[in-house]
């Protein structure tokens, strides 16, 4: 694609595998237009500067590495919204399959 | 006066000394509801029998008067992003339509413990991304106000719901504005606490450094109550502030003389609509009057808020997004051969457009190669934000500043370029990027009539200068 129309060098495909997304035609054109204009928009930060920006010293959110006081949920609870089940598992397609290198 | 229309503190009063019943209570406001809702559009859940069976407990408890709380038989709304049991929580997209959430939140435990009273879960933008609630995969919500204009976003369905008297509050969630801007849209109190004073367990992540839930109130008083009930540790959130905060209701009416009160002029300028700016500078005069010292102040660090925010939003929600696959929970794609096209189709087919977008965004960002130009920079203006906030608050106590650029727009003004939707949060995005308390007031209406508000940001936990000054605010824009 043109560099002057996508001064990013936005491969809409290539984001769009990696955030397993498919686009459709008019999605991608669109994704086209807008992404760079979003882009351009972040860009405009100041690139990091070591004087000016040392951390802020922040505390560790990170609990005590010890079971959480509450029970875990109960497995039922959790497989209710499971579109498909078999046996009590999550079911889920081949990930590999006969056609993978 | 309807109970429909009543601040939560009359309501309790009525309730506790057994004038109304908590039963009388909920069919008032599930009939306004019935009245009202096919045209606002707030609700996407209303929960009828529950809601009755929780009222019949409440007055079995107004009764005996044992475990009474200020909420008790008080009816209130919850964001469609907000988990309760045994309820559809669809964070108004199709890719959740279906799912029943298998436990409370905690705001939202605390509140039913409480005896308050759930009638339903209301609209929102998809996953919190959105200033108009127009990119829920359901419905549109409109603004009481005036049918024909959003009522923001993404916490409009919350926000309509207050306003129209069809929820006496409603619990919102806030991660670069939405609480506190459909509040201003619709004339009503919009608080975002403190990163950290709410748990967010149970609320569906958008992005997680800066999400939090808030209430959505009629006035100041009853944004302070709501506040003290859901606030609080909770050992099932990470980032759960250990720090104990006195009640804020103690704050409400509390002198605001001698207080400090900074404008910070990056969000006063040319972006601001005339008309909110003078609503901006209205309400600085009359804090002056009371007492307050008001002086003009700069938060360069400001100028850069827009863009860190959406590289650090779209960049979280890119990751916790990820987890809808098709597999566990959720919309499920058939017919695939494979679990990659499983994932790929089951994602394409059940996010909207704008999600899309920001995880497209979040994931370009945090690409190889394009990490440190945009996810760095982003991290590193956001602790300059902080430090610009740390020395304001040095000087001033709050700041006062718009909530958004304008009043509320009609749906045929809301632009479509992303772009210039985004800007709109320059007011707001400061807030969570810091990650300090920040309410919306109502304060008068535009000359045209339009809902005006202005909003007031305080230090991390300082939710009472908040409370205190927005209380005074509140009475002089009823004189």
């Amino acid at each position: 694609m043109q560099k002057a129309n996508n001064p990013y060098a936005v491969d809409p495909d290539e984001i769009a595998s990696l955030a397993k997304l498919r686009l459709t035609p008019a999605e991608r054109e669109r994704l086209l237009r807008e992404l760079p204009e979003l882009i351009a928009f972040a860009a405009g930060l100041d690139a990091p500067d070591e004087a000016r920006d040392a951390a802020v010293p922040e505390k560790s959110a990170l609990r005590p590495d010890a079971p959480a006081a509450d029970p875990t949920f109960d497995r039922a609870i959790m497989r209710a919204d499971a579109p498909v089940l078999r046996d009590g598992c999550f079911v889920v397609p081949a990930v590999v399959t006969e056609d993978a290198g | 006066m309807n109970v429909c229309d009543m601040t939560v503190a009359a309501l309790s009063a009525l309730l506790r000394k057994r004038e109304i019943s908590a039963v009388e209570t909920a069919n008032a406001f599930l009939a306004r509801i019935a009245e009202r809702d096919g045209l606002h559009g707030a609700f996407l859940t209303t929960t009828a029998d529950l809601a009755l069976r929780q009222a019949a407990r409440a007055d079995a408890r107004l009764a005996s008067g044992e475990n009474v709380t200020l909420l008790t038989g008080v009816p209130f709304a919850v964001k469609d992003n907000i988990c309760v049991k045994g309820v559809r929580t669809t964070c108004g997209s199709r890719i959740l339509s279906g799912y029943i959430a298998p436990y409370d939140a905690f705001a939202a435990r605390r509140l039913l413990d409480g005896g308050a009273v759930l009638l339903g879960k209301t609209n929102m933008d998809e996953f919190g991304m959105g200033a108009s609630t127009t990119h829920s995969a359901f419905q549109i919500t409109r603004n009481p106000a005036d049918p024909d204009r959003i009522p923001g976003g993404s916490s409009g369905g919350s926000a309509a719901a207050v306003a129209a008297g069809e929820a006496a509050f409603a619990l919102g969630s806030d991660t670069g504005g939405s609480v506190r801007q459909p509040a201003a849209f619709c004339g009503a109190v919009g608080l975002k606490p403190t990163y950290g004073a709410v748990s967010r367990r149970g609320l569906v992540a958008f992005a997680s450094s800066l999400d939090q839930i808030g209430p959505l109130t009629r006035c100041v008083g009853d944004a302070a109550l709501v506040f003290d009930a859901i606030a609080g540790h909770d050992d099932g959130d990470a980032t759960s502030a250990r720090r104990r905060l006195p009640p804020l209701a103690d704050a409400v009416g509390r002198e605001v003389s001698g207080m400090r009160a900074g404008l910070p002029r990056e969000l006063l300028g040319d972006g601001i609509d005339p008309q909110i700016r003078e609503a901006v500078r209205n309400a600085a005069r009359r804090l002056a009057s009371l007492g307050v010292r008001v002086e003009e102040t700069s938060l360069p660090a400001l100028t850069q808020t827009l863009g860190a925010y959406y590289v650090i939003s779209s960049a979280e929600a890119s990751s916790n997004l990820a987890r809808y696959d098709g597999v566990r929970y959720g919309r499920r794609a058939e017919n695939c051969p494979d679990a990659a096209s499983l994932y790929v189709r089951s994602r394409s087919e059940g996010f909207g457009d704008e999600v899309k977008r920001r995880i497209l965004l979040g994931t370009f960002v945090l690409s190889a190669g394009f990490r440190d130009a945009y996810y760095q920079r982003a991290v590193a203006a956001r602790a300059r934000v902080r430090r610009d906030f740390d020395r304001a608050f040095a000087d001033f106590d709050f700041l006062l500043a718009p909530t958004a650029p304008t009043a509320a727009p009609r749906f045929d003004e809301t632009p479509d370029d992303p772009v210039r939707v985004y800007a709109g949060g320059v007011c707001t995005v400061p807030a969570n990027l810091a990650g300090l308390p920040a309410m919306s007031v109502p304060f008068g209406k535009t000359p045209d009539g339009r809902p005006a508000a202005v909003q007031l940001i305080g230090p991390a936990f300082g939710e009472e200068v908040l409370i205190a000054a927005g209380h005074a605010l509140e009475q002089e824009a009823k004189a």
